[in-house]
């Protein structure tokens, strides 16, 4: 059992993505000093303001210069750095277990989830994990502890997926159940209401969160590289198909581009981080593209 | 459906299987649709879309690649079968019963050469491709050959095309040759057209194999008539040329002489012909002469013979020994061989006896004619006995040539009937009159209202010639007739000098009113005063001449000779050519042509029934025996004599053929028959393609077909239009199914780039 759940922790990628880092994009709210912003003032090197002394304030906190010049208190106050709390948002249904290369799409995601739950453990970051289908299957509490990755990995391995995906109550409670800010990573095939999938999304963004989306594609979704006569039985009762495919060919893949340019144009618009990964791209190379690419893009502001 | 099918393709049985064919694509097609491949998919959301709305387009591509297929297969189905749209084009084989009827011209004009190939034997191939075509499609043809020489005995009649027949009709081509004689064209052609008419039920085909001269074509309408009526019943005509172009040929056309008076040690005059059937002048022609197949010492040269002349020259030959000989000429080759030689029969007798009755016994008329026939035995041959009127009662007269009758006052009435005998089995008699003979006999009793031997009534008495005034005028004005050919000419002093003093003139008042009915009375030389001098008239088989004047110079009781012909060397002349003339009457042909049976009715009381012919010796010299069969011939009294008849037809060698025939008393008689190519078959002119459609109208149920060619018989000259037609549609249907399937088909290129 140690080893299945093990599987999803491959070392070669861990080695490879070990020096990478996950920097929140928002300001979240952590618990321990870390590498994000934090909405507190508190302890830091960073100078943020002067504020007037109320009762209550810490008196170690007022600046005395200020004082023998004015002889008004004034507390000075610091930037404060927290750690993130990061929850893994896994699709684990049916269509996920679609795959024609040595991984599917779950193994694929999962395999995601867990090296980015070492990378963030690793930065002292706290990690939670949700998996779901048509409800939440299992829940995970962040923690940012080192031995949590266990704890993690094997929520991932337990699951044997059935159902059918449907997102938005999915969504609304994990942002109910969410209320500290912080990062939401989705890895999930979106074969979803793109309606329901947008409204929970952006209920969690309401919330303060951070969203992050990895879009695990199977390259054959993408390229539909079929031939000859197919009966194609859908996943998650979605109807079958007996067909040639070379004829449909055409159509699927104008259906599939609408379907990725309608997500893309949506996340943008959202601004929630965006990535299309294949399945057969080597996971360390896709993640280290999209983390590097996502520290070069412009930091939020504070609110 | 089965006929429709076997007269529009060539190969019938296959579209069955084609049809078969044609579901292929459509099997293949539903295999492909019950055999698919499962494939759990996620992404059903866009494929079920993109089903959607292709779902029309994709129905109908499909169905137009299903149909593209087809019609491939329909298209290569019908260059395998070979479809023929028009079933007239498609003139062998249709498949369903067909009969078809050859007709081989053999005559003697197919043995033409044309390259290494003579035309016959060029037809002979195109009925072994023939049948070979229609083994192939066994039970539906049937076959019948009518060779033209024995268009009477078809072949082969009505047979049924398979391997039996093509090995029995092998065995039996090679076994046939070409004949050589002249045959009729339309004779074959109603045999066949008899035999299509039997024949109700099934598709007619008459191929017409011949050289097709010009002569045999044009000369005879009813050939061309023959066929345009087959053609009006339905029957498919192929004209089969065998032989590409006219070529000019040379043929010894004749080689005559007056052999029955060949004579031991006589030279004997012989005229050779040769005729020249090309366009073109043939220079220092030279033929060669044989006798009893040894080559004389000489050849006859013509120097030139113009395009369709003929010219002719005399040789002499002398023959050492009485017997049958056979003189034979010949060319060099050329593209007919069988007309390069002729032959000859001669019966040469130690001499040829003449009956001289001299009616006169006082007289010396015989003496003249004596002399001038026979100066001595072996320089003209002949050997004339004098005999008195008597002797023609008492003796058989049919050892004797001729027979004079000279200045002979009356006949006894068995002598008469002697004579008539003699000149009706083709005897030759020559009257002189003279002072002695009895007009009134003559006219009662010989010339007997034109049923005698005399020519014409005499008048009572003779009249005297009044003598010449000048010198220019002649006293016997002879005709172009062939007796005095030697004298033709202006100026001929021998006639010239002869003077006729007293003659019998015919009785006026039949010359006034019978003379114009009396067939067969010929005047072939006047006198003076235009009365009749000469007279030639037929009797039977015989000819008679008879000469109103005295035969030799009878003194008249005023002293006068009644002519002076006798002393004149013109006599001598007149007297041999008589000689010649007359027993030509009594030879049978001097040569038959090739084909013609010899006939022999013999006399039972003479000769056994048995007959040995000798074939020529070109043909192997066999020897081949006949029994006669003995037949009653029927006279008056239907008692005639016995007589023993037979015939024998294998006569198409040319050449002589020598019969014995024995008699009861055991001796041999021997007679031969020279044989000759035909004539009518030298004339190698063709009648060109042009021309035949001309003649026949451009039908199209005739076909011409050229020589060499055979691709009309697999019935490939027919469909080729369509063929390539059909490889056109092929070739533009493949194109399209091509680019139809690369359109619905995937390509891994684009995939990325749609990707």
């Amino acid at each position: 059992m140690t080893q299945d759940y093990r599987k999803f922790l491959l070392p070669e990628a861990i080695s490879r993505i070990s020096r990478l880092e996950i920097r929140a994009r928002s300001i979240v709210e952590g618990f321990l000093s870390g590498l994000h912003r934090s909405p507190f003032f508190g302890q830091s090197v960073e100078f943020a303001q002067h504020r007037e002394y109320a009762p209550g304030d810490d008196v170690r906190n007022i600046d005395w210069k200020v004082w023998s010049k004015t002889d008004k208190y004034y507390i000075k106050q610091y930037e404060e750095d927290t750690n993130l709390r990061t929850t893994l948002l896994v699709d684990v249904s049916e269509s996920m277990q679609f795959g024609t290369g040595p991984l599917n799409k779950y193994e694929y995601g999962c395999t995601a989830a867990a090296a980015l739950a070492y990378l963030l453990l690793k930065q002292q970051d706290a990690v939670g994990l949700v998996t779901f289908d048509d409800a939440i299957r299992t829940k995970v509490q962040a923690l940012s502890k080192r031995n949590h990755l266990n704890a993690l990995l094997t929520a991932l391995a337990a699951e044997k997926p059935a159902k059918k995906t449907d997102i938005y109550d999915v969504l609304r409670e994990v942002a109910e159940t969410k209320s500290q800010k912080g990062t939401i990573i989705l890895i999930s095939d979106l074969f979803v209401n793109r309606e329901s999938l947008f409204k929970g999304l952006r209920l969690l963004q309401y919330r303060g969160h951070d969203i992050m989306l990895l879009h695990i594609l199977d390259d054959q979704e993408l390229d539909f590289d079929y031939a000859g006569t197919t009966r194609f039985e859908g996943m998650e009762q979605t109807g079958e198909l007996v067909c040639d495919p070379r004829s449909l060919r055409e159509g699927y893949l104008k259906a599939m581009h609408e379907f990725l340019n309608e997500i893309r144009r949506r996340c943008a618009k959202n601004k929630f981080d965006y990535q299309t990964i294949r399945t057969s791209e080597h996971l360390d190379a896709a993640l280290s593209h999209y983390l590097n690419h996502r520290i070069g893009m412009q930091q939020s502001i504070r609110k | 459906m089965e006929t429709w099918l076997t007269q529009h393709f060539v190969n019938s049985t296959l579209v069955y299987t084609g049809a078969l064919m044609v579901a292929a694509p459509i099997i293949i097609h539903l295999i492909n649709r019950f055999q698919y491949k499962r494939v759990h998919f996620a992404a059903m959301e866009f494929l079920l879309q993109s089903q959607q709305t292709n779902q029309r387009r994709v129905l109908l591509e499909q169905l137009l690649l299903l149909l593209l297929r087809i019609i491939l297969i329909l298209c290569l189905l019908m260059l395998i079968a070979r479809l023929i749209l028009d079933p007239n084009q498609l003139s062998m084989f249709h498949g369903a019963k067909s009969h078809h009827v050859i007709v081989l011209d053999d005559s003697g004009s197919m043995r033409n050469v044309w390259g290494e190939q003579t035309a016959f034997n060029e037809g002979l191939q195109v009925i072994r491709k023939i049948a070979a075509e229609g083994a192939n499609r066994p039970n539906t043809e049937k076959m019948s050959l009518i060779v033209l020489s024995r268009a009477d005995a078809p072949l082969f009649l009505q047979r049924d095309i398979n391997e039996e027949l093509i090995n029995e009709l092998d065995a039996k081509l090679t076994n046939l040759s070409c004949s050589h004689q002249s045959l009729d064209l339309n004779q074959g052609l109603e045999v066949a057209a008899e035999l299509l008419n039997e024949d109700r039920a099934v598709i007619k085909t008459l191929h017409v194999i011949s050289d097709f001269r010009k002569s045999d074509w044009q000369e005879k309408k009813g050939v061309a008539e023959t066929i345009k009526k087959l053609a009006t019943d339905d029957v498919a005509i192929n004209l089969v040329k065998t032989v590409p172009d006219s070529q000019p040929n040379l043929a010894i056309t004749e080689l005559s002489g007056a052999t029955e008076v060949a004579a031991v040690d006589v030279p004997l005059r012989l005229r050779v012909s040769i005729k020249n059937f090309g366009d073109q002048v043939a220079n220092d022609v030279r033929v060669a002469a044989f006798v009893d197949q040894n080559k004389l010492p000489m050849s006859i040269v013509f120097d030139k013979i113009e395009a369709g002349s003929e010219i002719s020259q005399d040789f002499d030959v002398v023959f050492n020994k009485p017997n049958l000989h056979q003189v034979n000429v010949s060319l060099n080759n050329d593209a007919l061989d069988a007309d390069n030689q002729r032959f000859l029969s001669i019966a040469v007798k130690p001499s040829n006896p003449v009956l001289v009755i001299d009616g006169n016994p006082s007289g010396n008329e015989w003496m003249y004619i004596q002399t001038a026939i026979a100066p001595d035995a072996t320089t003209t041959g002949f050997a004339p006995s004098v005999e008195s009127v008597d002797y023609l009662r008492r003796h058989p007269l049919d050892q004797f040539k001729n027979i004079y009758l000279l200045n002979v006052a009356e006949l006894p009435l068995d002598a008469i009937a002697a004579l008539e005998n003699f000149v009706a089995e083709g005897g030759g008699l020559i009257w002189f009159v003279g002072p002695s003979i009895q007009p009134a006999f003559y006219n009662d009793k010989l010339y007997n209202d034109g049923n005698g031997l005399f020519p014409a009534p005499l008048e009572p008495a003779p009249h005297d010639l009044p003598p010449r005034e000048t010198n220019t005028t002649v006293d016997m004005q002879v005709s172009d007739h062939p007796l005095f050919s030697v004298f033709a000419g202006q100026d001929n002093p021998l006639i010239e000098a002869v003077t006729i003093s007293r003659y019998f003139p015919l009785s006026q008042k039949w010359l006034q009113t019978q003379a114009q009915n009396a067939s067969g009375v010929n005047v072939i030389a006047t006198l003076r005063n235009q009365a009749p001098f000469i007279i030639e008239h037929r009797f039977g088989k015989g000819r008679i001449i008879t000469c109103l004047t005295s035969a030799g110079p009878v003194v008249t009781s005023e002293g006068e000779p009644w002519n002076s012909w006798a002393f004149n060397p013109s006599f001598i002349v007149f007297q041999l050519e008589l000689q010649k003339y007359l027993v030509q009457s009594r030879s049978h042909d001097q040569a038959e042509i090739v084909g013609d049976p010899i006939a022999l009715s013999l006399d039972a009381s003479v000769f056994s029934d048995e007959i040995e012919i000798q074939t020529p010796i070109s043909q192997g010299e066999r020897t081949i025996r006949l029994k006669a069969s003995p037949k009653q011939e029927a006279d008056a009294s239907g008692n005639g004599p016995l007589k023993l008849v037979t015939a024998y037809r294998e006569t198409d060698q040319p050449g002589v053929y020598s019969v014995r025939l024995k008699r009861q008393d055991q001796t041999v008689e021997q007679q031969m028959y020279a044989f000759n190519f035909p004539v009518t078959e030298s004339n190698l002119e063709l009648a060109s393609s042009d021309e035949l459609i001309k003649e026949l109208g451009n039908q199209s149920q005739i076909q011409i077909q050229e020589p060499g060619e055979f691709q009309w018989i697999q019935g490939q000259e027919a469909g080729r239009e369509i063929t390539n037609t059909i490889l056109v549609i092929l070739f533009l249907v493949l194109i399209c199914e091509q680019l139809l399937a690369y359109r619905l088909s995937f390509h891994p290129s684009l995939a990325g780039a749609a990707a």
